[in-house]
């Protein structure tokens, strides 16, 4: 049994798949078609049998298509995936309540703070939480916002580096347009920037000299220690949450 | 010069399983089109619209969010600051219409009854596949108390209808939120008449 309670996993798995396969990068001319969407629902069923905690968590398909296209065998991206989930990322970023996710999120707000203080401040006065466009990044490793070729090269040293790359890369997206940015008075305007930023970042080198020349240097260790300090925060909440709907359903008994 | 007039903000906040159409019902209502595939939603996304109804504009935020079931803890902030949420369902798909009730709780529990609800049953155009009745999602809505409308995002069908339902239910003007001030400048959605760029709009226009 799952933790969901059913007693088919693979069968809810199966069903979801279903519905994301083909809202899988669509229009592409291999992933979007019968053998595409076979090869990307094995990999993830797949990975979903080797750890039914993640099972299929969305975000996952997009990082699983883009591993088959550069592996070419299901196998060989079905291992990619696994060394990304298992000892690359941070652990629960995909799990039941993405935990881990929230706490990258919590992590980034605070590096923003520290190494660009003024867009930070000016988007809190805008009401602007950074996890609006930065969790898709963090759960899709940037495949869904920016160009293949360059998620590519950011895959590249995430593989390399671990997963201390992902706020490099986040960061320098918001220093980059630092001056556009601080210029916004809505919410829309600054969604705008970063999409269209995103989106038009068919350099890799431009993104890659501002994530490590610009931003300065973040050690592993140092991405670690902040996690320590955000998760008691995060696992409150989660909890808090959980609570008041438990509270709920009972007043509704 | 005359002076620009405030505009009063909403925030609505779209909720409901994997796959029932969120984001095609906001892309019908934001640029009335429709693709036939969308890529999935992650976390959250965020369009803003400018709505010209008879006797007041009013700025409409939608937040578009993603249907899995775990990515409801990353929700709640969003459904706390909407004075809307648009629960949808797939009319051919029954579980999505069973799942409504958690995500009515859900709001419920971050908003209690503080809240405009919308229940909408979405893709009517799959006629053939239909698997709940319109009586059993109107039948939902007034069980909970909430409003409810069906729609088709993809053949254009009560969408205008769905937001104009929402904007009358809208605190008044007199009520304004204290949220800053803006300028009027987003394309006009004109009342009662039929917006002409789009000839595929079969029930879009609306009489309300």
């Amino acid at each position: 049994m799952c933790k969901q309670g059913c007693a088919f996993p693979s069968e809810l798995i199966k069903s979801k798949l279903r519905e994301d396969l083909p809202r899988t990068f669509p229009g592409h001319p291999w992933l979007d078609t019968p053998h595409g969407h076979a090869a990307l629902r094995r990999v993830l069923v797949g990975y979903s049998f080797r750890d039914s905690d993640v099972g299929y968590c969305q975000g996952l398909n997009y990082v699983a298509a883009l591993l088959l296209l550069v592996m070419k065998t299901e196998e060989d991206a079905f291992w990619m995936l696994a060394v990304l989930l298992e000892n690359v990322l941070v652990n629960d970023c995909y799990t039941s309540n993405l935990s881990g996710c929230h706490v990258e999120q919590r992590v980034f707000k605070d590096l923003l703070a520290k190494k660009c203080p003024r867009i930070a401040a000016h988007l809190e006065a805008l009401e602007f939480d950074v996890s609006l466009v930065a969790t898709e990044w963090f759960l899709c490793l940037f495949s869904k916002s920016l160009p293949s070729e360059t998620t590519l090269r950011v895959w590249d040293v995430l593989f390399y580096e671990g997963a201390k790359v992902l706020f490099h890369a986040a960061l320098a997206i918001f220093k980059m347009k630092e001056e556009n940015l601080l210029l916004t008075h809505q919410v829309g305007d600054v969604i705008d920037i970063l999409q269209r930023t995103t989106h038009h970042l068919f350099d890799p080198d431009e993104l890659l000299t501002v994530a490590f020349d610009k931003i300065g240097f973040m050690t592993t260790n140092t991405i670690s220690k902040q996690r320590k300090k955000q998760e008691p925060e995060v696992m409150k909440e989660l909890d808090e949450r959980l609570r008041r709907l438990n509270s709920l359903r009972e007043d509704d008994r | 010069m005359a002076k620009v007039s405030p505009l009063a903000k909403y925030k609505l906040v779209f909720l409901g399983d994997q796959s029932v159409g969120k984001t095609s019902i906001i892309t019908r209502f934001m640029y009335d089109k429709f693709d036939t595939t969308y890529q999935a939603t992650i976390g959250i996304d965020f369009l803003s619209k400018t709505m010209y109804l008879e006797d007041r504009t009013v700025r409409l935020q939608l937040w578009d969010t993603a249907g899995q079931e775990r990515f409801r803890s990353l929700i709640p902030s969003y459904i706390r600051d909407s004075s809307v949420a648009v629960i949808a369902y797939d009319v051919a798909n029954r579980q999505s219409f069973l799942n409504t009730s958690k995500w009515v709780e859900e709001v419920r529990t971050e908003r209690g009854s503080d809240v405009i609800i919308v229940l909408v049953g979405n893709k009517t155009d799959l006629v053939d596949k239909r698997q709940v009745s319109i009586e059993e999602g109107d039948n939902k809505a007034r069980e909970f108390g909430i409003m409810f409308i069906e729609t088709s995002a993809k053949a254009g069908f009560n969408i205008k209808p769905l937001f104009r339902k929402i904007a009358a239910a809208l605190p008044g003007m007199e009520t304004l939120s204290s949220t800053k001030q803006e300028d009027m400048v987003d394309v006009n959605l004109k009342s009662g008449g039929n917006s002409s760029q789009n000839t595929e709009q079969q029930g879009g226009g609306c009489a309300c």
